[in-house]
């Protein structure tokens, strides 16, 4: 029994690590972007804002299995040059996952910026000192939050596209559920991904506590 | 250009878009402030008293006309010089943006922080602008532990650290408690001394306009109706805001028998309604029985009371005055050439 679930939760893991990182890595910029270009008066970096800003609605309204299914050519193509399922499944949770942070920080950000635009301005700041002195160390607890409840998503969406065989806990809890019933399997799935769930908020609550002075 | 001219306002208008039209809401501003006058702005909730402030903060550029600060022209400038002009003007709001995750030195040295200097040089003048403000003892606090004057406060401490010529208070005194309000005051009143700092805040309260200000802008529906000192506006105000604000902040008006009964024409069974205005420095009692003396008229005194402005001491005075249509308006010039300024404010019919 065991060796079948610590194979499903590295699978799991595996996922859930490469497809959070790549989500910080673009959806953080990404949102930052996105409010930085809003409000402003020239063309370009309106249209730049507009563009951003449905793309961002699109994607974070958009289902994740219809994401999953979205990619099921590039999977396709992967798979044929002897990629593994579970890795070829990085991309569709990476890009969900971007999404996601990019549409709560650009919120985050925007929020914040209407509060401080008038000070920040007659303190000399330009837009670029804003983000880097101001919204960034202010909103610093409120990223760490969104980017836990974002990795924690991915970790919901591995189990969708376990269901489409990418493999991991979830596609292990199906396949012990539907065609080969054993209770004590599901159960076991279930536990893990609870704990990693919560073992993801609590890492994510214990740097907001080290990150805030009080 | 005059020396001692700090601020000067050149047909400033100012528009926001709404779906259709331009909205206007400065219209036509001409204003000239000189270094060191303390001034306030009242008016009702959308006369554009906050549009100016942000105006003179070089926040938003205005549609048409001309801001100069110091004597130079800032209209047409680049918003990378503008950012440095910005800072020989302090601005504040009423909604402290305060760096809650940073304590108090830290949120003071931001605006020296943007400007590059290192921790060594930033060091000192934070310092002495914590200690201008009198909050040295809560230097390492977070602004989640201070009170909401003491917020303000740290505000201010923050915009002195740009050594600014000019500091504008937009409504900072509002949700205050009478002790902080007495605070904040006597601190302002401190840094326009030590600092020759020219402010220019937004406050519809009498009694810290009395404390603090020499002038007072009156301003309706986006233009500047009424600009004048704060003893004028006590004793000659002219429009229907400056008389509206008048009669809030003196809560004396005239008594409700009266306001009923009281009108603009002249009847022959009416007598004249009159305030009278004097100084402390005059014997208002001889004048006037001088004038009964002198002409065919009585008095009845039904209102006196006295208004503090700063070191300035104003009387005020409701006299009926009885008497031939023609003998009034003598009384009246009587009176204004001897010191105590007066009008008709009405007529009120005989009671018999």
């Amino acid at each position: 029994m065991f060796p079948t679930l610590i194979n499903a939760l590295r699978e799991t893991l595996i996922m859930t690590l490469f497809a959070s990182v790549i989500s910080i890595i673009i959806g953080l910029p990404l949102g930052i972007l996105t409010a930085m270009f809003a409000n402003t008066k020239n063309r370009i970096s309106n249209g730049f804002y507009y563009g951003l800003f449905t793309l961002l609605e699109l994607a974070s309204s958009t289902p994740y299995l219809m994401i999953m299914l979205l990619f099921i050519p590039l999977s396709n193509l992967l798979i044929s040059y002897n990629v593994s399922y579970t890795s070829a499944t990085i991309f569709p949770l990476a890009t969900a996952g971007s999404f996601i942070l990019a549409q709560k920080v650009y919120k985050l950000f925007i929020t914040l910026f209407t509060q401080w635009e008038a000070n920040a301005k007659s303190l000399g700041a330009s837009k670029s000192q804003v983000i880097r002195y101001i919204l960034l160390p202010e909103s610093l607890p409120e990223l760490i939050k969104a980017t836990t409840q974002t990795c924690g998503l991915i970790v919901g969406f591995t189990t969708i596209a376990g269901a489409l065989g990418a493999g991991g806990l979830g596609q292990l809890a199906i396949e012990k559920s539907i065609h080969n019933p054993a209770p004590l399997y599901v159960i076991a799935c279930i536990a893990m991904l609870v704990a990693l769930q919560q073992l993801i908020l609590y890492t994510g609550t214990l740097v907001i506590q080290q990150a805030q002075p009080r | 250009m005059d020396q001692s001219q700090i601020i000067a306002l050149k047909d400033i208008e100012s528009s926001y878009k709404t779906k259709n039209h331009e909205q206007l809401y400065l219209k036509g501003i001409n204003l000239t402030v000189n270094v060191g006058e303390t001034i306030a702005i009242i008016g009702r909730t959308g006369a554009g008293k906050s549009a100016l402030l942000r105006c003179i903060a070089l926040l938003d550029r205005p549609l048409t006309g001309i801001i100069a600060i110091d004597n130079k022209n800032l209209t047409f400038l680049a918003s990378k010089e503008l950012c440095s002009e910005r800072r020989a003007v302090a601005y504040i709001s009423s909604k402290p943006t305060l760096l809650y995750n940073k304590n108090l030195l830290q949120n003071i040295a931001l605006p020296l922080q943007i400007q590059g200097y290192t921790k060594a040089e930033i060091k000192q003048p934070v310092e002495q602008a914590l200690t201008k403000v009198n909050l040295e003892h809560k230097a390492l606090e977070y602004p989640s532990d201070l009170t909401p004057v003491q917020r303000i406060q740290t505000e201010l401490a923050r915009g002195l650290v740009n050594n600014p010529k000019i500091l504008l208070c937009d409504d900072i005194f509002s949700g205050l408690d009478q002790k902080s309000i007495e605070t904040l005051t006597t601190l302002l009143k401190a840094l326009q001394l030590d600092l020759n700092l020219t402010i220019i805040m937004t406050c519809n309260d009498a009694e810290i306009i009395k404390a603090l200000c020499s002038n007072i802008i009156v301003m309706q529906q986006g233009k500047i109706v009424e600009s004048c000192s704060v003893y004028e506006l006590f004793t000659q105000p002219q429009s229907e805001v400056a008389k509206d604000f008048i009669r809030f902040a003196t809560k004396h008006e005239l008594p409700n028998s009266l306001r009923r009964k009281i009108s603009t024409q002249e009847n022959p069974d009416t007598h004249a309604l009159v305030r009278v205005c004097f100084t402390n420095c005059l014997s208002p009692e001889q004048v006037i029985s001088v004038a009964l003396e002198t002409h065919e008229v009585k008095m009845n005194i039904i209102q006196a009371y006295q208004e503090r402005i700063q070191a300035q001491i104003i009387n005020i005075m409701l006299i009926e005055v009885y008497g031939e249509s023609t003998v009034i308006p003598e009384v009246i010039a009587f009176l204004n050439s001897h010191n105590l300024q007066s009008e008709i404010i009405g007529y009120v019919p005989n009671i018999n």
